[in-house]
């Protein structure tokens, strides 16, 4: 019973917080003010639309127990995080330039109406980037007057995803409790670094959405994929490529459950995104253009309609041919979707243009594949996970590990990696030193989810398995 | 349930050693709970209280600005229009944020926002001298002027 509310729970919150942030975003992209009962509203329609994602299970004794262990631990870290980011405004640099900047303006004014957003005069810092986190702080702030207990909010649902998908997998309910709390407990996400948890930087709410993704491959919840998806499209620049490197994997993979979500999710988060970037850069000075929702659209409609037409052909080999095609294609064709997205000097816009850049400076890889096994292996921040990760891609070890998709997407994030290294004109030594720990950050709970694939399960599902 | 389930069901009990590896990584999490997550956290949240937002940001040798920020803070109103030049990066990331919801724009467009948003430019005396209120902003420090 108490699994099963668990799972509810963590259900509710996904649709709550998607639904919240996906109205309110939509509204913001229309011009208007965003009313204080719509978060109120949202909450109302997730529960009813929430289910219990896992059957009864009769807890043991010692699973009960453990159960209860890790839920006090994870509540006390959490009343630890939520003191860390409520007792002041970020201490970091971007959490207080550009997140806690937002925060503050749509808590005092939830619209774009005002000249911060709408005059490009002003002085405004990463003016376009998505505001999925500065919306659920400045909704919940509005209401409770400690919006930034959001930021280990997020922290808590990542740990819940990665509970229920271990559960829903059907490994016994303590191994996944150990492993949610092993996962919630990482370093990098709890110390007081940059880009942890209540640092103020988006990093990890984007993480925790990719975690929410990464369990419902796991858990083959395609509802948790779609709007996991989405999240990560409407809380940082990165999310957008992140969902874009899953529909890829799930393609790859033949997985056409994930694919199809993957897309549903792509094309919703690109559609109401790019409108609400047009919004913050333009402003009433121009148009939307209708090209915007081709970009939106077009990628998931490809990959989809791309898989039901190769699904006559058997062998990863076809796949992989068309892939390079594809591929070689969509590279070439990377600046005009700058252009046509509306926004071609923006966050991703500059990426997109400048894509050329990634085959001159292809030289950075040695280093940025040296600064990522340094970060995440070397320096403990990131616990036992980079070794964890380096077994499951041992050949003999890598087919006990449930969900290739997963580690399809863990791998075609590194030339996401490497190209925002190639691309960008900040100092490279400088740059891998402050943004390869929160990079790896969002690959954390991708990773976890992944690990968990690989646990053993508990004794009445593998009898039920053998026997089936 | 697929092949791949099948895999780690018959895998399942060879991969125990995996759960202790797990465990290993939660108990090195634990470990550090007390010392580097709780105390380390309570310590850096007294330290910026006592030190205000541009102490913090502005501590060490890295960048300075502090007394820029503090003398703009008690020298205009919440509401107004501050012009601002040099360098966009850096210090000046930290002028517009933590001096927020004042309008930060450069001279030639202070007139236009100032009219558009109704709120004054900023006029303050300083060292005798009485004009609009300039920041200039290298990436590492920030300097306050009248003009």
């Amino acid at each position: 019973m108490t699994v099963q509310w668990i799972s509810r729970l963590t259900d509710a919150l996904v649709l709550w917080l998607t639904l919240s942030v996906g109205a309110a975003s939509i509204v913001l992209a229309a011009g208007a003010t965003v009313p204080d009962w719509l978060l109120l509203a949202c909450g109302a329609a997730a529960l009813p639309l929430a289910r219990r994602v896992l059957p009864e299970t009769a807890l043991k004794r010692r699973e009960l127990w453990t159960l209860l262990s890790v839920g006090a631990v994870l509540l006390a870290t959490f009343a630890v995080l939520g003191f860390g980011a409520d007792q002041t405004p970020s201490r970091h640099w971007d959490g207080a330039v550009a997140w806690d900047v937002k925060n503050a303006l749509l808590a005092a004014d939830l619209t774009l109406d005002q000249a911060v957003f709408r005059d490009p005069a002003i002085l405004h810092h990463s003016r376009d980037y998505p505001l999925g986190q500065p919306l659920l702080v400045a909704m919940v702030d509005r209401w409770t007057g400690a919006g930034r207990l959001v930021l280990p909010l997020a922290w808590l649902l990542a740990c819940l995803a990665i509970f229920v998908c271990a559960c829903r997998r059907g490994v016994s309910v303590g191994v996944a409790a150990i492993t949610a709390a092993a996962f919630g407990l990482t370093p990098a996400l709890v110390s007081t670094n940059s880009g942890g948890v209540d640092s103020g930087y988006a990093d990890f709410t984007l993480a925790a959405w990719a975690t929410v993704a990464a369990a419902g491959c796991v858990g083959r919840d395609r509802r948790w994929i779609a709007l996991g998806v989405m999240m990560m499209a409407w809380t940082k620049p990165e999310g957008l490529p992140y969902g874009a490197a899953l529909l890829l994997a799930a393609w790859l993979c033949s997985d056409r459950a994930a694919l199809f979500a993957a897309s549903i999710g792509w094309a919703a988060g690109a559609a109401v995104l790019l409108p609400l970037q047009h919004e913050l850069v333009w402003a009433d000075r121009q148009p939307l253009p209708a090209s915007v929702f081709a970009v939106a659209l077009a990628p998931a409609a490809l990959a989809v309609v791309s898989d039901l037409a190769l699904s006559r052909f058997r062998g990863a080999w076809h796949r992989l041919g068309v892939a390079l095609l594809l591929g070689a294609g969509l590279l070439l064709c990377l600046p005009i979707l700058a252009e046509w997205s509306g926004n071609e000097h923006g966050s991703l816009g500059r990426y997109l243009r400048s894509i050329g850049l990634v085959w001159d400076r292809i030289g950075v890889t040695p280093e940025v594949a040296g600064a990522m096994l340094d970060h995440g292996v070397f320096r403990g921040r990131f616990g036992l996970l980079g070794v964890l990760l380096l077994l499951a891609f041992v050949p003999n070890w890598r087919r006990r590990f449930g969900t290739e998709v997963l580690s399809v997407w863990l791998v075609w994030l590194l030339p996401i990696w490497i190209a925002t290294f190639a691309i960008s004109n900040i100092e490279l030594e400088d740059h891998l030193r402050s943004r390869m720990p929160r990079l790896l950050i969002h690959a954390t709970g991708i990773a976890w989810a992944f690990l968990a694939s690989a646990l053993p399960l508990r004794a009445s599902t593998e009898k039920t398995t053998s026997n089936g | 349930m697929t092949a791949i389930d099948d895999s780690n069901a018959t895998g399942g009990r060879r991969m125990r050693w995996f759960v202790w590896l797990v465990v290993l990584h939660l108990a090195w999490g634990l470990a550090r709970l007390p010392g580097k997550v709780i105390d380390r956290r309570i310590e850096e949240v007294v330290a910026y209280q006592k030190a205000g937002p541009e102490g913090w940001f502005f501590r060490g040798d890295a960048m300075q600005g502090h007394e820029a920020i503090t003398w703009i803070r008690e020298h205009t109103p919440r509401s107004c229009v501050i012009i601002w030049e040099g360098e966009r990066l850096g210090a000046m990331e930290f002028a517009a944020a933590l001096l927020s919801p004042r309008f930060f724009v450069q001279a030639d467009e202070a007139e236009r926002v100032a009219a558009a948003t109704g709120a004054p430019i900023a006029v303050a005396e300083r060292d005798g001298r009485r004009g609009r209120v300039t920041i200039t902003a290298t990436r590492a420090a920030l300097e306050v002027s009248v003009r």
